[in-house]
């Protein structure tokens, strides 16, 4: 039976390192490189975020090598930062954090060539920014975008396959916006709601780990192993 | 699927010394089965001797029972199911039958990953397991993974209501799990959902956490309380009439013998015919509230009061300290008394066509054995935690009312002039209390009687609540387990959580501990 390992890294981010968990299975070649991006650190965006873990969990059996991270911490001037972040649900440090993002695929990248990015909430924002920014050559996974809070535009453009996963009573990404937004997308894409389901998937990690899993498994081959053959 | 001959070590079983796996283990052996018992224990000797008190409970007196079993010390929890790499491999070489049974029946989600971490998580590995053994399964959920869906819930794999707690999301969880494997190559699947187990035998303990046992010792509580202010001696009539019952005397209370449900697994294990479908182990016509009051009322020499439509078990709406310490002692048990809902047993029914086991009635006659096997484990009946024995309104209130107005000012809350807010929190069975921010600026804090009107706020358990205001556990993910539930505005909510996560970075507080603080300032 082959089992998961997980083993605590120090991802290098030019400044501290942050802090991340890879997880890959203990036996054979990993199928990819899976990097999770969580949420916003002001708003959960932890390593133990219940949504990060089912991500990296699926990731990982599925036998991928899985690393999440935790964003850096925003020092400095912590309460201005909460303040705008109060106001406005943006925060200064918002763009900085694709520099983490960026950090973790490097890092990830260094060891299993990363052909999947998946990521939740806030995070779907930063993948779509570096899918697009960086020619991110894989899949993607997104799970309750914040499409209602974010730009989105960039994924008109970006070709890789995507699975969005949305949730009907969603407060930060409405069912009818999401599935409004993700028609204009660039094929090909996949979306899969939940009914009944909150933005927090609480309760029903399992369901959305077996959601994910699937369709990873089912993910082109040629995706699966671009690093291997050069894409 | 591979029919296991009876000497061999084909079957694999988890939750052995647990209250349901006990019995089974011991249906198995009386079949005449020798099974590969998987047992949580520092070591294969210390393993068995926990299986061997397990049985022991079950039928005392009859040794060397354990002798017949495969015991191995392993932990679902952990990768590989604690097991060394060779025996997994060899185990997946004999074991052709997995026998789930192994849960964790906590209904809070709990910061050591419980229930998810063995009802889910483990059950993953033991199901990888399963796939690679190419073993058939059986697996005990729960029939309350229905939630509160509405009217009959068939025996098959619906979609369910809402979850009431973490028990039941996570034996869904777990049930999806294995089906999403019995699509990806499981040999066969069959899945049992018991009712509330209930002892049928003298001298069987009901684990202190069951749903009967929270209920019985809350009540043997008040009574205590009551009766030696009533003066009352032994034996003598307790007067708890000032307790409401807030239930409807109609609704089922779906209890079904450990004895009778265990008959019943084995009955549908020895046909293989009857495998690959899903059971409700339950009573076709189950007793209702009103019997369960009357023979507590019986049982327990108390006398309740009145039934009423008033939502009391949040503790909000009791009308004095006996109802509101009742309510949220039993908090847990609310859906379970408020709900009416009822299984269908089309698939049982057939399966127990013609044998003894169909049709069993709840008899009248359990019920004292029902509540004797909550009272056999003392320390679980009054072994509360040292935080309960305080009075949880004082506590709150001096946070809310003295400890967070004194330090608001010299925190960094001030420098957050957007932060203009009222904001509830609700700590069951302590209180409610809204804090008004402006700019900023801790304005006031209000002790309401009922609902204000706030933006967003909170809504939690003291235990919770404590833990969060020490800095043990982040507000955040105080809601994201399933611990803290917010009200009105999720996004204000979760952005009040970040601010008052860094309020306590700074002023972390003691739960007990206030004077302790007071002399620390002083001297300063």
């Amino acid at each position: 039976m082959t089992g998961i390992v997980e083993e605590q890294v120090t991802i290098p981010d030019g400044r501290d390192g942050l802090a991340g968990l890879l997880a890959y299975p203990s036996e054979g070649r990993p199928r990819g490189g899976l990097v999770v991006a969580g949420p916003h650190p002001f708003l959960g965006g932890q390593l133990e975020n219940n949504v990060v873990q089912a991500l990296a969990r699926s990731g990982a059996e599925s036998g991928w090598l899985t690393l999440r991270f935790a964003y850096h911490s925003p020092g400095g001037d912590l309460a201005g930062q909460m303040d705008r972040f109060w106001a406005t649900g943006h925060a200064p440090l918002d763009g900085e954090l694709l520099h983490d993002l960026r950090a973790a695929v490097t890092c990830a990248g260094a060891i299993e060539p990363v052909t999947c990015l998946a990521s939740y909430s806030f995070g779907c924002w930063l993948v779509s920014r570096l899918a697009a920014e960086d020619g991110f050559n894989g899949a993607a996974v997104l799970v309750t975008p914040t499409v209602g809070h974010h730009d989105f535009s960039t994924m008109r453009q970006w070709n890789g396959p995507k699975l969005v996963v949305g949730s009907e009573n969603d407060f930060a990404t409405p069912a009818e916006l999401l599935a409004g937004e993700v028609a204009t997308w660039r094929q090909p894409v996949t979306l899969r709601m939940f009914e009944r389901a909150e933005h927090f998937f609480r309760g029903r990690e399992g369901e959305l780990a077996s959601v994910v899993t699937r369709w990873l498994a089912d993910l082109p081959l040629r995706v699966r192993c671009s690093g291997e053959d050069g894409g | 699927m591979k029919y296991v001959s009876a000497s061999d070590h084909g079957i694999l079983l988890t939750g052995a010394t647990g209250f349901i796996g006990s019995e089974v283990l011991q249906r198995l052996l009386d079949a005449g089965h020798s099974p590969v018992v998987l047992v949580r224990g520092e070591s294969g000797e210390h393993a068995a001797e926990r299986l061997s008190r397990a049985l022991e409970a079950v039928r005392p007196g009859d040794f060397g029972r354990v002798s017949r079993c495969h015991v191995l010390a392993a932990d679902l929890r952990q990768q590989l199911l604690g097991l060394s790499k060779t025996e997994v491999e060899k185990l997946a070489e004999t074991v052709d039958t997995v026998i789930s049974v192994a849960a964790c029946t906590s209904f809070d989600s709990r910061p050591d990953g419980e229930p998810w971490a063995t009802n889910v998580e483990g059950l993953g590995r033991l199901t990888d397991f399963a796939l690679q053994a190419g073993a058939a399964v059986h697996h005990f959920s729960t029939a309350f993974v229905c939630g509160d869906r509405p009217g009959c819930w068939p025996e098959s794999p619906a979609e369910p209501g809402e979850h009431h707690n973490a028990y039941e999301a996570s034996k869904w969880a777990g049930e999806q799990l294995l089906r999403d494997a019995a699509s990806r190559g499981l040999t066969s699947l069959t899945v049992y959902r018991p009712s509330i187990t209930i002892s049928d035998r003298a001298g069987q303990a009901l684990p202190g956490e069951h749903g009967i046992s929270v209920l019985v010792n809350s009540l043997r509580t008040a009574a205590r309380l009551v009766g030696r202010r009533q003066g009352g001696g032994h034996g003598q009539q307790v007067d708890l009439r000032q307790l409401r019952v807030d239930a409807g005397p109609q609704n089922p209370v779906h209890l079904a013998p450990v004895g009778w449900v265990s008959d019943v697994f084995l009955h549908i294990f020895s046909d293989p015919s009857l495998h690959e479908r899903t059971y409700h182990l339950a009573l076709s016509e189950p007793p209702t509230v009103d019997q369960l009051r009357q023979a507590l009322e019986s049982c327990l020499n108390i006398d309740l009061g009145p039934y009423t439509d008033e939502d009391l078990w949040n503790g909000e709406s009791c009308s004095g300290i006996l109802e509101t310490r009742f309510y949220r002692l039993a908090h847990s048990l609310r859906h379970y008394f408020r709900q009416s809902m009822s299984f269908s047993t089309e698939n049982l029914d057939e399966a127990l066509s013609g044998s003894p086991l169909a049709g069993l009635r709840f008899r009248e006659e359990w019920w004292p054995t029902i509540f004797e096997s909550t009272a056999t484990r003392p320390e679980r009946v009054t072994g509360k935690r040292k935080t309960q024995n305080r009075d949880p309104g004082i506590e709150c209130r001096d946070y809310f009312e003295r400890w967070l107005p004194d330090r608001a000012p010299r925190s960094e809350l001030t420098r957050l002039t957007s932060l203009t807010v009222d904001v509830g929190f609700w700590i069951r069975g302590a209180g409610r209390w809204t804090l008004r921010f402006r700019s900023g600026q801790l304005e006031d804090v209000e002790r309401t009687a009922s609902a204000a009107r706030v933006r967003t706020g909170f809504r939690t358990g003291l235990d919770t609540f404590q833990d969060v205001v020490s800095g043990k556990l982040a507000p955040q993910q105080a809601f994201l387990t399933g611990r803290a539930e917010i009200v009105g505005d999720v996004e204000a909510g979760l952005k009040f959580a970040m601010i008052l996560q860094q309020f306590v970075r700074e002023f972390p507080w003691t739960p007990g501990g206030t004077d302790t603080e007071k002399r620390s300032e002083a001297g300063r």
